[in-house]
């Protein structure tokens, strides 16, 4: 193991040289650019035995890698915003013929007005695509995030692609502390899908690649996939165990912190649940029972283990970096909020819109969040979605 | 905890000191975390990174709105009132610049004011204006955070060759020139609100109306940016010279070199960034480029 320094577009560029990719295709974007720098970079010195394309757009680093993977490669692509909407063919097409692939979404406002801020416009409005996905909170979890996705993706009782989701700028940006694993280790942790059976461009046999399938079959296709979907909770599970094992690390689908008796908690993803920790601690020195729960996997969503993470809550404040038009309210709020009906006593719950564009999710407005909130557990009247922006 | 905010001016190393400042503490065995502020990421713009240090893994993944240490890497930001925003009471600032009377004017508290001329021992050194390693070495003179010791690897890291040989002499130079002046002011206690038990039901709204659409009549909308306040070094035409052929409006990339009713062509130094092309394209060699604060 090694200590560096790192930011977390380069954490993930050490998460990928560590898996030992055959195929890298990848266009740069803001961003995500530094980790495709990095990843250039590791190549030109001969850190990674990797076929890199340089290929003229998303669109097509998607499709080479979806062919790579079928032709039995280990593959990875990366992107941001507008990149990902580029891919967005491929993308669909990747998961629905169950790829194993990995890729990394610096997440970037997919909207106009021509920003290249930071939120999780773009990887929310792909949420259906059929991918797993998985949202870190420090640079450390980016790095172990790819492993654990390759170890996911190549599964064969998953088969499905992965994508490690990590706020732009406000984590592909900042520099930390991470520790990086060594390459034997990662390669006895990576050892049970590197050792399966891969398929072989010279297979006459795997030539039906992109078969058309119609009707009741293409419908059995589409039920299988849901439940691989759905068994990839277990399998995920069994991962961490193993990884913890290895490296000492477990984060969980959903990621709670002092939760069990809070009265109150947070539910978020990504990186603002750092600054939340440092509040639900000041919090607790005050008498207040205050927790946080971080949706660490969005897809396949724990909704069985998010039930029970609300019960017995009096109220939840959800702090959000999107907004899902049509709803009035955000991505994580609506899907929380789906699951209420499988609580005994659901919770109060209150969105809060904040950090789009960049913009900063402070330590004062997350803790006027909490402070909104408490009133409506007192039964005081508030706004279902609140914009905490212009605090 | 400890939160360091950097300020410096786009092009100056500014994030690139933060980084190596964290390497520096990482190495002593502590943790740290660098984030960089993103404005218009263009050489001259004021820029702002944030460190934070200390002994247990560092959790807020913000920017920093109150500082217990300020690093100042040009003298020009000492006279912005943003530079010493939230700033606490009893806190340490270390700046280029050569006297603290314009820091202290500028109402703050703090115990220690660290001083280097920055910009001269850059100048004098590397030929330019990229103080962050000079500043580096003041910081670590002043504070004692770091000794020169964490921080020449990290340097090592970031450099190489004839690069690396003059900034470990700007290094050297920031440490021992560095001058360090006390105050007698008492840390203040600046985190006493806990903002979550005020009473509040609801948050405010936006005080002006945005445009409704980009296409929309937006005249008094946009945002006009004043790019001259990036600039270091000022183009000055001398009239005597000049032949009025107006090659320097032609080459200025933001078109701020106009013809005046002399027929001379002069720059706008409301929007001049200072970058050179003019005083390099001129056929007659009548532009200088002088140091702004000269």
């Amino acid at each position: 193991m090694d200590v560096k320094v790192l930011s977390g577009n380069k954490a993930a560029a050490h998460g990928v040289r560590l898996a030992r990719p055959d195929v890298i295709a990848m266009y740069p974007i803001t961003p995500q650019t530094p980790l495709a720098e990095e990843l250039a970079k590791f190549h030109a010195e001969g850190l990674i035995d990797a076929e890199i394309i340089e290929v003229e757009g998303e669109h097509t680093a998607m499709s080479a890698i979806t062919g790579a993977a079928v032709a039995g490669g280990r593959v990875f692509t990366a992107t941001s915003s507008w990149g990902l909407s580029y891919m967005n063919e491929p993308f669909m097409f990747c998961a629905g013929n169950r790829v194993p692939a990995v890729m990394v979404n610096v997440t970037r406002e997919t909207s106009s007005l021509r920003g290249v801020g930071g939120s999780r416009q773009d990887i929310m409005t792909a949420r259906d695509g059929g991918w797993i996905q998985i949202e870190p909170e420090t640079c450390q979890e980016v790095l172990d995030s790819v492993l654990i996705a390759y170890r996911l993706s190549e599964d064969p009782r998953v088969l499905l692609p992965v994508v490690v989701a990590y706020d732009g700028f406000f984590l592909s940006h900042q520099y930390e502390r991470v520790e990086v694993p060594d390459q034997a280790t990662v390669d006895k942790f990576l050892a049970p899908v590197s050792a399966r059976i891969r398929s072989k461009l010279d297979d006459p046999r795997t030539l039906h690649f992109s078969i058309s399938l119609a009707g009741m079959d293409f419908a059995n296709y589409r039920k299988m996939a849901l439940e691989a979907m759905e068994g990839a909770k277990a399998i995920h599970g069994e991962v961490e165990d193993e990884f913890a094992a290895l490296f000492g690390r477990r984060y969980g689908m959903i990621d709670t912190y002092r939760a069990d008796d809070a009265e109150i908690i947070y539910l978020t993803a990504g990186s603002c649940s750092g600054t939340i920790r440092t509040i639900v601690d000041r919090a607790r020195n005050r008498g207040h029972k205050i927790g946080l729960a971080r949706l660490r996997v969005f897809r396949p969503y724990p909704r069985e283990e998010m039930a029970r993470v609300l019960e017995g809550k009096k109220a939840v404040a959800v702090i959000e970096r999107s907004i899902c038009l049509g709803w009035n309210c955000g991505h994580l709020f609506q899907e929380a909020r789906a699951v209420l009906p499988d609580v005994t006593n659901p919770p109060k719950m209150v969105d809060f819109i904040d950090g789009l564009s960049s913009l900063d999710i402070t330590a004062d407005h997350l803790e006027k969040a909490l402070a909104i909130t408490m009133a409506a557990a007192d039964g005081q009247t508030v706004k279902e979605t609140n914009w905490l922006i212009w605090e | 905890m400890g939160e360091i905010r950097l300020h410096g001016r786009g092009g100056q190393g500014t994030v690139m000191a933060a980084e190596m400042l964290a390497n520096a503490f990482v190495r002593q065995g502590k943790y740290a975390s660098v984030f960089p502020s993103f404005g218009i990421e263009r050489r001259g713009s004021a820029v702002q990174a944030f460190v934070r240090y200390g002994d247990q893994p560092i959790r807020e993944k913000t920017k920093i709105y109150r500082p217990e240490m300020l690093l100042a890497l040009d003298p020009t930001l000492l006279d912005k009132k943003d530079t010493y925003e939230g700033f606490k009471t009893g806190g340490v600032i270390v700046a280029a610049a050569k006297d603290h009377a314009r820091i202290l004017a500028m109402g703050v508290k703090p115990s220690i004011i660290g001083l280097v001329d920055g910009m001269e021992i850059a100048y004098r050194e590397t030929g330019t204006n990229i103080t962050n390693v000079v500043m580096l070495g003041a910081l670590a003179k002043v504070t004692g955070l770091i000794g020169l010791g964490d921080v020449t690897p990290a340097v090592e890291e970031n450099f190489s060759g004839e690069l690396l040989r003059k900034n470990l002499i700007v290094l050297k130079r920031g440490h021992d020139e560095a001058k360090v002046i006390k105050f007698d002011t008492q840390a203040g206690d600046d985190d006493a609100v806990s903002l979550f038990e005020i009473k509040k039901t609801s948050c405010l709204e936006p005080k002006t109306a945005v445009f409704e659409s980009s296409w929309s009549d937006c005249t008094n909308k946009v945002q006009i940016i004043k790019t001259g306040e990036w600039r270091f070094k000022r183009p000055v035409t001398n009239k005597d010279d000049c032949r009025r052929c107006g090659l320097c409006a032609l080459y200025c990339p933001v078109g701020c070199v106009t013809e005046r009713p002399s027929g001379h062509y002069l720059q706008d130094y409301a929007y001049c960034k200072g970058c050179g092309v003019c005083a390099f394209e001129c056929p007659a060699g009548a532009i200088d480029m002088v140091l702004e604060e000269e």
